[in-house]
């Protein structure tokens, strides 16, 4: 008897062990921090506690039947009924946890985005006004001396009006998209266009945002590359949310380049900066909405954290695949795949 | 001539700001980002500091932090010009010592002037 609760003491020590080293290697403290909740509400740690305890119940069950059954096959049944019941149990109110964790911090993303990247917008709105106001009663310096100079003057805040309007519009855009990607009502329309004409369209409008960021693109298309068949607006997003990233991220005076490629069936988009890279801490949350790696949030305050959701979401739409490969102050590249429009189609465009 | 220092990492706002406390005769210092805006007051002592809270390399409340803590900067008067308004926000950063809290989008410009010189005495 003792022989066996010795070997099966020792046999669970070895386990809790074995979960302890995982528990390190998956950083489960780490991962709370980023859920920002604590130890009795984080579902690593719960998953963890849970298989403990599961352990634990399944050996005094099958310590209590043993003593009191004299069939082994009924003591193996009862153990067996308990663990399949404990981890039943335990895996719905891990996955419960999970989900008010997610609404719980998707809540408050949302409201800081709210606050602040529609109140920014907001408030340049309002002040832009009011010195336009200004302009007009002749108040704002420098002096007016003719009525060109006033005009001009009202044309560059109209312009600072017009870019911010444009902001507002895509972040507004965006939301909805976040929306109805939960939703699963996302329509993707199918047409047939070339992703290197999007790709320089882009680019090229993107010009007064590189320029003031002191940043340059470099383009390596593939002059044979297939179209693809897809929803170009969407596409058009995932595109400009990839670009937009590198610029911001990357150091001023350095070079993004973008490349695509014909690979197997596939085309291949892919785009490298020389910027802050992502902490490997971070890497596995990048595609999840409202998230913000530590090291850009800090650097640049922009972001909303929902373009890399949004554009994961359109490419696996889309029957295609994205991902990255970043480290932390040399840079990143992201890329994504879609499938190349059949042969037949590809002779239309 | 009075010193105001502005750190906010928003141009069009910057500009706008800038342009309406220039008018008023004061001389104006901008910082782009967290760490400028330190090394600005540091530097010159301004008679008063407009600070946003949402900046890149430091934050607002870092910057608040630095600022008291100098003994160069410590009197000086801090404005939180911020889209942030939530009452834990406002009240860290009267801990941290900031003499006022407003909220961008509820204030006019004018509003804002009008705050600066009765901080001033002007």
């Amino acid at each position: 008897m003792w022989n066996t609760f010795g070997a099966l003491t020792g046999r669970v020590w070895y386990t809790v062990r074995i979960m302890a080293r995982w528990g390190s290697y998956f950083d489960v403290a780490g991962e709370c921090r980023m859920l920002k909740v604590p130890f009795w509400q984080c579902p690593p740690f719960l998953f963890l506690l849970m298989g403990l305890i599961t352990i634990v119940s399944m050996v005094a069950t099958y310590l209590f039947a043993s003593r009191y059954t004299v069939e082994p096959e009924v003591a193996a049944l009862i153990v067996i009924f308990v663990a399949v019941l404990l981890f039943v149990v335990g895996n719905l109110v891990i996955s419960g946890f999970d989900r008010i964790v997610d609404a719980n911090r998707t809540k408050s993303e949302f409201i800081s985005i709210v606050s602040h990247q529609l109140g920014t917008p907001l408030s340049i709105f309002k002040m832009t006004l009011e010195l336009v106001q200004r302009e007009m009663r002749g108040a704002s310096p420098p002096p007016v001396d003719a009525g060109g100079a006033v005009l001009e003057r009202i044309a560059s805040l109209m312009t600072t009006l017009g870019d911010t309007t444009e902001g507002m519009i895509g972040l507004v855009h965006s939301l909805l998209e976040v929306s109805r990607i939960e939703a699963r009502s996302i329509v993707l329309k199918s047409e047939i266009f070339s992703l290197n004409e999007l790709t320089r369209k882009i680019v090229e409008s993107r010009q007064r945002y590189t320029s003031a960021s002191n940043v340059r693109i470099v383009l390596d298309l593939d002059g044979a590359l297939p179209g693809i068949s897809a929803d170009q607006d969407r596409m058009a997003m995932v595109v400009q949310n990839l670009v937009d990233n590198a610029i911001r991220y990357t150091a001023s005076g350095s070079t993004v380049a973008i490349v695509t490629v014909r690979e197997d069936g596939n085309v291949r988009w892919s785009i490298t900066d020389q910027g802050i890279g992502i902490p490997e801490a971070a890497q596995r949350f990048i595609f999840q909405k409202f998230f913000r790696a530590e090291n850009g949030a800090s650097r640049e305050t922009h972001g909303s954290g929902i373009g890399l959701y949004i554009a994961k979401a359109i490419v696996d739409a889309s029957g295609g695949a994205i991902g990255f490969k970043s480290q932390e102050h040399e840079g990143s590249t992201f890329w994504f795949t879609l499938p190349a429009a059949k042969s037949e189609d590809n002779a239309a465009f | 001539m009075k010193k105001i220092l502005f750190i906010e990492d928003e141009s069009a706002l910057q500009k706008a700001v800038t342009e309406v406390l220039i008018a008023e005769g004061y001389q104006v210092f901008s910082a782009l980002d967290g760490e400028i805006g330190v090394a600005l007051a540091l530097r010159e002592h301004p008679d008063l500091i407009l600070l946003d809270l949402v900046l890149p390399k430091k934050d607002g409340f870092e910057v608040l932090a630095a600022l008291k803590k100098d003994p160069g900067t410590v009197r000086t008067p801090v404005i939180i010009l911020s889209n942030l308004g939530d009452v834990g926000d406002v009240e860290r950063t009267v801990e941290l010592g900031a003499t006022t809290f407003l909220v961008k989008t509820n204030y006019k410009l004018e509003e804002v002037v009008k705050k600066v010189k009765n901080i001033l005495g002007d």
